[in-house]
């Protein structure tokens, strides 16, 4: 990832790791400077997706299990896909596991957390965009994983496979349900 | 041949840009025919389009808030030892470091204010969009250096290339130059359309003039006008690029140095001509033709797939070290931050585009000239 340069006054995050495979390397190595540097590089993604996928509240500590469950699984990383994308097969299984009820989550307020800001009042355009959203998590969860999977991460049909484990064909047939369903689902409001 | 309900999974594919090239012939050829799948495909596009920018939208909601980090580090931290062993006495040692400072840092900094939040928030998005700016300037200028690097010698290619680096050239210029005077014209059409008189220019320099009953426009080009003025050229059947132009039923052209000349001067590309072209050269280099339809299928598909990477350089911006300078703020110097903040980021929006765009098209071109190379 490359570092931006901030405003004046303002320091850019450092990213020790060149490549990926140092990176690698190193978080098998169980190097903590390499956890850092994975947290660092891939936090706001897992976050991000977990928040579309299980909803702001459990967010924060779906991201936090998912990191967790990643440095305990290090060793086991055969390199079969890139980082971001195991991580986001665990993260799935994260929120699978929070769905189904078998993790307790605790929501703990952080400490010396920020608030997040009240949600601004929507235009006509954030309306229709709104309910574009709630349409999609009126879908069942297979479908609305997929959509998910393509539109927030940007993942490639194979990559969402991998993810998901079943063949490119299913995610190719699961993502065009979706959005047929949304299609409807829009139509009708 | 394709079915419509098979077309329908296609066109998915397609506008996913996952679809496989035997698969795009056979979904071009049942398009060519059917416009009922025609217009599916028009409104698959809008969906996903609409689909994008809506989780787009709840990016910065979705975003962790200030401090999460951290308290993951501490849960780092306390993982079982025999993990911690892995690294050794070093790392054991780096990580003791590490937690003391984070601890030092949260025992002392005060928990921020939602506004200073949400105006250190702009600061970074600011500080981003600025710093994928640059980056994406850095990276047109790297592809149109090894286009010229990668120039075919042959002079009819080395035409069609120097003129797609021309037109990118001229719009990476943060103020493009002013067009030189050509005198003359090079596509002039005078036609009835619906029983209205409609004529459409285009100048040897680029600019046009379109005059319909009531109004008359000008523009810097053909795709200016027909995107400027997209409701009007519709309704009266304006449509093509630089050099060749079809209104109502009638139709005008110019050869093609004619047309990459004025896609030079304008600072626009239209992938028409360049195929037009390429289709000429390889008819002479390529006798069989199912053979040259299949090298051209393959070179217009290599192209698209280099053309449709518009995924932003990746930049990191501290969001704590913002906050770090943010919390020292008044509350009326937040709000002038935040402003300040806001109104950078729309201004560069557009530029941000405008460079994914040319980026896009530099490494489309590349492409060309690779295929295009003896």
């Amino acid at each position: 990832m490359l570092a931006a340069r901030p405003p004046a006054g303002l320091m850019e995050t450092p990213a020790p790791f060149a490549t990926e495979a140092e990176l690698v390397a190193a978080c098998k190595a169980g190097r903590r400077d390499a956890f850092d540097a994975l947290v660092a590089r891939f936090y706001d993604r897992i976050h991000r997706l977990a928040w579309n996928l299980a909803g702001p509240t459990p967010a924060a500590d779906l991201a936090q299990e998912t990191f967790l469950a990643a440095v305990k699984s290090f060793p086991n990383f055969r390199g079969d896909s890139q980082v971001g994308t195991w991580l986001v097969s665990i993260l799935r299984n994260q929120v699978g596991l929070h769905l189904r009820g078998r993790k307790k989550w605790r929501y703990a307020s952080l400490e010396g957390e920020g608030e997040r800001l009240p949600a601004p009042e929507a235009d006509e355009t954030g309306k229709g965009v709104q309910a574009v959203l709630d349409r999609a998590r009126e879908l069942p969860e297979d479908l609305r994983t997929t959509l998910i999977l393509f539109h927030v991460d940007g993942l490639k049909y194979a990559e969402i496979a991998q993810v998901l484990q079943c063949p490119v064909g299913t995610v190719r047939s699961r993502l065009f349900e979706a959005r047929e369903r949304l299609r409807k689902l829009c139509e009708k409001t | 041949m394709m079915t419509c309900p098979e077309s329908r999974l296609a066109i998915d594919a397609l506008v996913d840009g996952e679809i496989e090239r035997e698969e795009e012939v056979l979904l071009r050829s049942h398009l060519a025919g059917c416009p009922a799948c025609g217009r599916e495909l028009e409104e698959r596009r809008l969906l996903s389009e609409t689909l994008g920018r809506a989780f787009e939208r709840t990016r910065d909601e979705a975003s962790p808030l200030p401090g999460e980090r951290e308290r993951l580090a501490e849960r780092m931290a306390a993982l079982p030892r025999r993990r911690a062993a892995l690294a050794g006495r070093l790392a054991a040692a780096a990580m003791i470091v590490v937690a003391v400072g984070i601890a030092a840092t949260a025992a002392t900094a005060g928990r921020p204010s939602s506004e200073q939040v949400a105006v250190a928030r702009k600061i970074r998005e600011q500080a981003t969009r600025e710093a994928q700016l640059g980056r994406l300037e850095e990276e047109v200028a790297a592809e149109l250096a090894a286009l010229r690097a990668e120039r075919p010698r042959e002079s009819s290619a080395a035409m069609a290339v120097d003129a797609a680096i021309s037109s990118i050239e001229r719009r990476l210029a943060p103020v493009p130059p002013p067009a030189p005077a050509v005198p003359g014209t090079s596509v002039a059409i005078s036609v009835d359309v619906n029983g209205a008189a409609v004529e459409f220019v285009q100048r040897a320099d680029g600019t046009v003039r379109l005059a319909v009953p009531g109004r008359t426009v000008e523009a810097a080009s053909v795709s200016e006008l027909t995107a400027r003025y997209a409701d009007l050229c519709r309704r009266f059947s304006v449509e093509g690029s630089e050099g060749k132009v079809k209104v109502g039923d009638s139709a005008a052209a110019i050869d093609l140095p004619g047309r990459f000349r004025l896609h030079a001067l304008t600072g626009t590309w239209a992938e028409d001509a360049q195929w037009e072209w390429c289709r000429d050269w390889m008819k002479r280099r390529v006798p069989e033709a199912a053979e040259m339809e299949r090298r051209m299928k393959e070179a217009q598909e290599r192209y698209r797939r280099a053309a449709a990477d518009f995924a932003l350089p990746a930049v990191s911006v501290d969001l704590e070290r913002i906050l770090k300078d943010v919390k020292s703020l008044t509350g009326q110097e937040l709000r002038k931050a935040a402003e300040r903040a806001e109104d950078r980021v729309r201004s560069l929006e557009p530029r941000v585009q405008e460079l994914r765009d040319l980026r896009g098209r530099a490494r489309g071109v590349r492409v060309f000239a690779e295929t295009v190379r003896d």
